[in-house]
């Protein structure tokens, strides 16, 4: 909740408990209070206003980022005021083709990334169109697989073959191995859809900060991510 | 939105909100908020009181934690939401291996149906082998699964994530489900469970359980979320 005036109040210094809206010594009384999602008080060309436009609901949307010829996308700041967060991604089409999206975690705020050789494990299970379901996986990498299998079923850069999914990271706040759950959906780089499912963990008792986005290779060419935060408390 | 003393503030003349009353009040002190926005002043507050979801929005309905628990129940879940999404986090079973369910109950959770024919699941597992597998026919059908034939280990560092959704348990209808969980397994292995489940009987759901398949449930942090009907 955003408490906007309500951080500082201006109040009156006489020690009376009133709350002064506006300024200077001629104010009028207050005469409009109206409230939905917010609430402001108005006195003329002043007025407060409680913004409750996150305590409305549990799940925020915290920020978008676009890839544009990007060699990463990330979001830092995640904190525990969310128990869980989302990032809906859409339309994302990597540069380079038959290439995989992957991510990475950040315990300093995206200063750097963990990249060590055994820093994630990850298991993956995909559901081509032609019917194939096949599996990949590694128990020590340096990232956690989002898109692709580093095969036959990677993405490509042909007209229209973009994916489109969503993450889910668990408490990542907490001191402990830093969990996903990825659910995606995309044409990989013979035009085929292909359904892929992720569960992922970060291997080390740290609290992660920061999460990234990358290709296995060259950038990221287009594509839009979203953050949402879901409620703690 | 229910706007408690805002509704008929105690204005001064000259535009400034009173709180309290008497001829000298003294000065709020501190103002805090979560859902409300609360100003207190000694005794005296004026609270802002926000209970005016629209539809579509999630709103958090439950939160809990096991502690050496036996179960963690829900209840009072109702047509305010069409569907409500479970969050699990670090599920640890007190017995190494033991796996998590759901059941669901129709009258407030006095009791929870758990006969063998009364929930259906289909998925599919992968572990960071890269072995893949159907789920089918592994299980009798007396849970909704939390966990599948991998194990949820309760050695260091290992447990279980899980987010679930939940559609529309009021209705009288199958209820649905999907379930997507990351476990560290009890052999250390990351793997992947996704599957749809559900209740096998056209009745309103009203509470469900979260369980373990044998002892207790060491700890597990779940929030469930519920996103407002129309």
């Amino acid at each position: 909740m955003t408490q906007n005036c309500w951080n500082s109040p201006e109040l009156e210094s006489a020690g009376n408990g009133k709350i002064l809206i506006g300024s200077g010594s001629g104010r009028s009384a207050a005469a409009n209070i109206t409230g939905d999602s917010n609430v402001t008080i108005t006195n003329g060309a002043n007025s407060i206003e409680v913004d409750m436009s996150e305590a409305a609901g549990a799940l925020v949307k915290i920020s978008t980022a676009t890839a544009s010829s990007s060699a990463s996308v990330a979001f830092t700041g995640l904190s525990s005021t969310y128990f869980m967060y989302i990032i809906k991604f859409n339309d994302v089409q990597p540069a380079t083709d038959s290439t995989f999206l992957a991510l990475r975690t950040s315990t300093d705020n995206g200063s750097s990334y963990d990249s060590g050789a055994s820093d994630y494990s990850w298991s993956m299970n995909y559901l081509n169109q032609t019917g194939s379901e096949n599996g990949e996986g590694d128990a020590a990498d340096s990232y956690i697989r989002v898109i692709g299998d580093n095969g036959t079923n990677d993405m490509g850069t042909g007209t229209n073959e973009t994916g489109s999914g969503t993450v889910y990271l668990y408490n990542p706040s907490a001191t402990k191995f830093t969990f996903v759950n990825t659910e995606s959906f995309f044409f990989n780089q013979d035009t085929e859809n292909t359904a892929v499912y992720v569960g992922g963990c970060r291997e080390s008792a740290a609290d992660v900060d920061a999460i990234q986005f990358i290709m296995s290779s060259g950038n990221i060419a287009s594509g839009e991510f979203v953050l949402y935060g879901v409620k703690n408390t | 939105m229910t706007q408690n003393a805002w509704n008929s503030p105690n204005l001064d003349a000259n535009g400034e909100v009173l709180i309290g009353s008497g001829s000298t009040i003294p000065v709020a002190t501190t103002i805090t908020g979560g859902t409300n926005c609360t100003v207190v002043n000694g005794a005296n507050t004026v609270q802002l009181t926000y209970t005016g979801s629209t539809a579509g929005d999630w709103v958090l309905t439950h939160s809990a934690s096991a502690n050496n628990s036996a179960e963690l129940t829900f209840t009072g879940l109702s047509s305010t939401y069409f569907v409500y999404m479970i969050v699990v986090d670090n599920y640890v079973p007190a017995n190494d291996g033991d796996r998590f369910y759901y059941q669901t109950s129709t009258d407030g959770g006095s009791s929870y149906d758990s006969g063998s024919s009364d929930y259906y699941y289909q998925g599919w597992e992968a572990d960071n082998g890269g072995t893949v597998g159907a789920l089918d026919g592994e299980f009798d059908k007396s849970n909704i699964l939390g966990s599948g034939t991998y194990q949820p280990g309760n050695a260091t560092n290992e447990s279980s994530s899980a987010v679930s959704y939940f559609y529309n348990p009021s209705a009288s209808d199958y209820l649905r489900s999907t379930n997507f969980n990351t476990t560290r397994d009890d052999t250390g292995e990351t793997v992947l469970l996704a599957i749809h489940s559900g209740r096998l009987q056209a009745t309103a759901v009203d509470a469900i359980r979260l369980f373990c398949s044998g002892g207790n449930i060491t700890t597990a942090e779940v929030r469930i979320y519920g996103r407002v009907a129309s």
